[in-house]
């Protein structure tokens, strides 16, 4: 135990000495690996911030009902009465063109605007909770909401779950054809960058052979440096990550996206990180093992 | 000389290379433990592919090569480098790696032994000691004259105690004063037990040790003397 120990502390100080003799290169590997890998492990976790939309509760079976914008307040009362009535709807919010206007007023850039048009543009409207909630019967209520009379526009937030859904669905399949494409590259690249290696050392490897040293042996301080460089990459990726999943954060963060919970999605979590760094580790070894394993089956001794 | 006491035992065997080169063609011996046996015959003759058939770094052609009464060539290839640690190889272009220090150089069969690294370094110094060169352990081999080099393979060849050492040319580039502490330290090193096969141009240089001589010609074994 002591002594594997001590073969593995060696192999890896001999892996920490093979990458501090050519930093500039190694860091350049894992700058552009862990960049491109950035891209798959932020989709993921734009997918996941898209879900909280999906669940969050402007995806419940809701139908926003607007007014004409000169509709008279007694018509406006009515059409609400008979909204409230209506069997199929199991709650009615009332947003009054008055509301809608403050609430606009709070975002700041869109402020100016309005005081430029000088008159409210905006419809009273009603938010309509629908019974039930099969997206069959919210379009016949729909559909029957928008033939009475004083009625501008009706929309149906289903519409808007169902791109969400088909959004996050888009996106976690790219998130996850991407980063088996790069998974793919990041072994080719560690592949390569141990080949490399492996053929300014090939007379030290063929010396080994010849005194004694094992397959295992050989591989071992390869094995380490490609895990590393995996490693490494996959902390670059969560790094890069985290930085834009920042600023967007704070670009995002003014606006009404409404759930914090969307916010808290976007935060790059443990998850991603060990995601990143494993996945990376894991990649790296394969790479490393496969660059070795090649050289030695075609130097094998013995022919 | 009994078949079962030999600690390598080649019987008829045969090296071809492609090309159809006949380096060994049906080579018969027995090395006894504690044998020491001096190979020897002209440029081509065979000597080294005869060596690197007992380090099983190359694989008979035709006949069989035991090592400790195992066959080489069924060895599984993952029990070759165990085999070979049981050697001390001095090459005849010594192999010393070029970007590695002396010391290091010297402590590779011990760094692939697994030795704890304070006896290892005890080692590497006794070995470079005996040959004369601890002075220079940070050197770097190119900076190592070629009879400095030689001795410096001979240090790795010895430095785990190996039970069989194979040395090729080991006195090569040597002028006569270190030719003849080359061939004492390689004495000394059988007088305590160790099987050494040597393979030379230069017979004469180790008559003293009292060798059994064995001549190859154009791949096979001339008349046996023992000197
Ligand atoms: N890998 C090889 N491929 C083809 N021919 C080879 C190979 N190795 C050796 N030979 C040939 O086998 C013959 C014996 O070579 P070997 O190196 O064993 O001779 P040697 O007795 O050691 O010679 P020297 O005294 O010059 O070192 C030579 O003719 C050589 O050219
Ligand atoms: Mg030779």
């Amino acid at each position: 135990m002591k002594t594997w120990l001590r073969e593995h502390r060696l192999a890896l100080h001999e892996a920490l000495g093979r990458l501090a003799s050519q930093s500039v290169g190694f860091a350049l590997t894992v700058l552009v690996i862990g960049i491109a890998a950035a891209l798959p492990l932020g989709l993921r976790l734009l997918t996941g911030a898209v879900d909280v939309l999906d669940r969050g509760p402007v995806a419940t079976a809701q139908l926003t009902v607007f007014a004409t914008v000169d509709a008279a307040p007694p018509v406006v009362q009515a059409l609400g009465e008979r909204l409230g009535r209506h069997p199929a709807a199991a709650g009615v919010r009332f947003v009054s063109r008055d509301q809608a206007l403050a609430a606009l007023h709070r975002d700041a850039g869109l402020a100016q605007l309005m005081e430029d048009l000088g008159s409210n543009p905006l419809p009273d409207a009603w938010i309509v909770t629908a019974r039930g909630g099969d997206a069959a019967g919210l379009e016949t209520l729909r559909d029957e909401v928008s033939g009475w009379a004083g009625v501008d526009q009706v929309l149906l937030d289903a519409d808007r779950a169902r791109t969400l859904r088909a959004l996050a669905g888009g996106l976690r399949q790219t998130a996850r054809l991407l980063g088996a494409l790069l998974g793919v590259a990041l072994v080719a690249v560690c592949f390569s960058t141990v080949r490399l290696q492996v053929l300014t050392q090939r007379e030290e490897i063929e010396v080994a052979k010849l005194i004694g040293a094992t397959d295992a042996f050989i591989r071992r301080p390869y094995l380490y440096f490609g895990t590393l460089q995996g490693l490494v990459s996959g902390l670059v990726a969560f790094g890069v990550v985290a930085g834009g999943s920042e600023s967007l954060r704070h670009a995002l963060a003014p606006a009404e996206l409404g759930a914090v919970a969307v916010l808290d999605a976007l935060a790059p979590d443990l998850a991603s990180l060990w995601l990143a760094v494993g996945v990376g580790g894991v990649l790296g070894w394969l790479g490393a093992w496969l660059s070795v394993s090649e050289h030695l089956r075609r130097t094998s001794p013995g022919g | 000389m009994a078949h079962d006491t030999a600690l390598i035992s080649l019987s008829g065997v045969a090296r071809h290379y492609p090309g159809g080169v006949e380096a060994l063609r049906g080579v018969s011996l027995q090395v006894a433990r504690g044998d020491l046996v001096v190979v020897s015959g002209p440029s081509g003759a065979g000597k080294t592919t005869l060596l690197r058939l007992m380090a099983a770094i190359e694989r008979p052609t035709a006949g069989s090569v035991l090592v400790n009464g195992q066959n080489v060539a069924a060895l599984r290839p993952r029990a070759i480098p165990w085999l070979r640690r049981n050697f001390g190889l001095v090459f005849q272009d010594h192999k010393l790696l070029s970007d590695r220090s002396l010391f290091h150089n010297v402590a590779l069969p011990l760094r692939i032994a697994g030795f704890e690294p304070r006896e290892a370094a005890r080692r590497v110094r006794a070995a470079l000691d005996k040959v004369g060169l601890l002075h220079r352990e940070r050197a770097m081999p190119a900076a190592l004259s070629g009879g400095e080099q030689q001795r410096a393979c001979i240090a790795r060849a010895i430095v785990h105690r190996p039970a069989i050492v194979l040395a090729d040319e080991p006195t090569a580039n040597l002028d006569m004063a270190y030719a003849s502490d080359i061939v004492s330290l390689l004495g000394a090193f059988h007088g305590v037990g160790s099987t050494l096969v040597i393979a030379t141009h230069d017979v004469a240089a180790f008559t003293p040790l009292g060798p059994r001589q064995v001549y190859l010609c154009a791949g096979l074994v001339g008349p046996q003397m023992q000197s």
